[in-house]
């Protein structure tokens, strides 16, 4: 199937092409060549038609080891085969079930609550240093506190990965991401909290055929773009 | 013969490279975006426009104002992510080098906002966040003095030092290098002691390392229906 956009321009006339910007189209096996051995790898998505899969599977079928892993959900088949594998030293996630427990070997797991987690993610993609939030909800650790107004709240600092991977419903070669539905949940934040983000697109256009006002995550932070398998 | 907007613009934009990400502060720094024609250099302003492109021609109507109201057009390829976004590219770590209007800077690469600056945190905001810092301002004050100076008071600069890597006037390009200025290029049949006779600080010639300003050809020739457009741009807004 060509790339070549079926919806009409959004913007009225021809746009002033800004030349030869980088086409980022590659393969899951190209991609996910970028995850190292010790990195962590954030993991958009919930409920399984929100995940990455072709990245997922590759990663699934790629060298890498001794991986941090950050997801909202942990419950679906790829963290659960990493782990029972023993590619990773420590899960961090918002839900993990009992079949993740039972997986997880001498992987080190810490369930926090999903939406601070999030919100640690979505500090580090805006360069900020944490979040505060309230002591119940900061999880395990010493958390250094502080008072705004009579309130106290924990310090929960900011979450950043090595590598993100992430789904998105539409792209264009250059990789300015736009979602929809329930991909426009954890992955537009996992999207900017790592410095390396690979991202696999549902459908895949010609730079300047998607809408620019549609787009959540721009091209410039993206480092490659899969299309859906 | 000292360069005009247009051409100062123009200096800057060669002072980029290719695939730079690069932040257009607000006024002078805006007409970059006429001068970044087929080039893959993205330009982002405060607004959250990523791919800022030249001011529309003809019927074509460009989208809501931006950049002190002047219309524009956003390049293929561009978005538009808001300002939350825009803000948090920059503190990020997202924007490789940021165009901002400055009111004086010193040989340390310190930076004092113009007199009619009216947003000098985001100044601080752009200088912290970008990787590479380029001060576009006239080589001579409001009030007559040397904008380029070798040393300002800390309650006069809102930047540190060594935060600016180059600085473009009306006369040159130049470089802070800590006791002084270096000339990198020149403005047409500028010479260096006319320079000398308008900086508050030594001056060296690096000319020759350079290409001669001369040899320039404009990266993009705006034409007349596009100055009076420039021309007739309203003030940044507040």
């Amino acid at each position: 199937m060509s790339a070549r956009s079926r919806t009409a321009r959004y913007l009225g006339p021809a746009r002033p092409a800004a030349k030869s910007l980088p086409d980022k189209d590659c393969t899951a096996e190209e991609a996910v060549a970028q995850i190292q051995d010790g990195d962590t790898v954030l993991i958009g998505g919930t409920g399984r038609p929100s995940y990455p899969a072709a990245l997922l599977s590759a990663l699934l079928d790629s060298p890498a080891r001794d991986l941090t892993l950050i997801c909202l959900d942990a419950e679906n088949e790829w963290v659960l085969r990493l782990l029972s594998g023993g590619r990773c030293r420590r899960l961090l996630t918002g839900a993990a079930g009992s079949r993740i427990w039972s997986a997880a070997g001498e992987t080190q797991i810490q369930v926090l609550p999903g939406g601070v987690l999030l919100e640690r993610l979505r500090a580090a993609g805006a360069g900020l240093g944490g979040v505060l939030v309230s002591p119940e909800l900061a999880g395990e650790g010493d958390h250094s506190l502080t008072k705004v107004g009579e309130k106290e709240f924990a310090v929960a600092p900011a979450l950043i990965g090595h590598v993100a991977l992430v789904k998105a419903w539409r792209g264009d070669r250059f990789g300015n991401l736009a979602y929809r539905g329930s991909l426009a949940g954890s992955n537009p934040v996992m999207a900017t909290a790592a410095p390396v983000v690979l991202a696999q697109v549902d459908e895949l256009y010609e730079t300047g055929d998607i809408d620019p006002a549609g787009v959540t995550t721009p091209g410039v932070i993206v480092r490659h773009l899969v299309r859906e398998a | 013969m000292a360069w005009s907007e247009h051409e100062v613009a123009s200096a800057c934009a060669d002072e980029l490279e290719t695939h730079d990400v690069v932040y257009l502060g607000a006024g002078s720094p805006g007409r970059l975006r006429e001068h970044l024609a087929g080039r893959a250099i993205i330009a982002v302003d405060s607004s959250g426009l990523v791919g800022l492109g030249p001011a529309p021609r003809g019927r074509d109507r460009g989208l809501q104002p931006a950049d002190g109201g002047e219309p524009v057009t956003v390049v293929a390829g561009g978005s538009m992510v808001g300002p939350v976004r825009a803000a948090a590219m920059l503190r990020r770590g997202w924007i490789d080098v940021g165009v901002v209007e400055a009111g004086q800077v010193d040989a340390a690469g310190a930076l004092a906002p113009s007199d009619d600056e009216s947003a000098p945190g985001h100044l601080r905001e752009v200088a912290h966040g970008v990787g590479r810092l380029i001060a576009c301002l006239p080589h001579q004050s409001p009030d007559g003095g040397p904008a380029l100076r070798r040393e300002l008071a800390p309650d006069e600069s809102v930047i540190g030092r060594a935060t600016c890597a180059l600085v473009v006037t009306e006369l040159g390009v130049f470089r802070p290098t800590g006791d002084g200025f270096e000339l990198l290029k020149s403005a047409p049949s500028v010479e260096l002691a006319e320079i000398e006779g308008c900086t508050d600080a030594p001056v060296k010639d690096g000319r020759s390392r350079q290409t001669e300003s001369a040899d320039r050809v404009p990266s993009a020739e705006p034409d007349d229906e596009d100055d009076d457009l420039l021309a007739s741009a309203a003030p940044p807004a507040d």
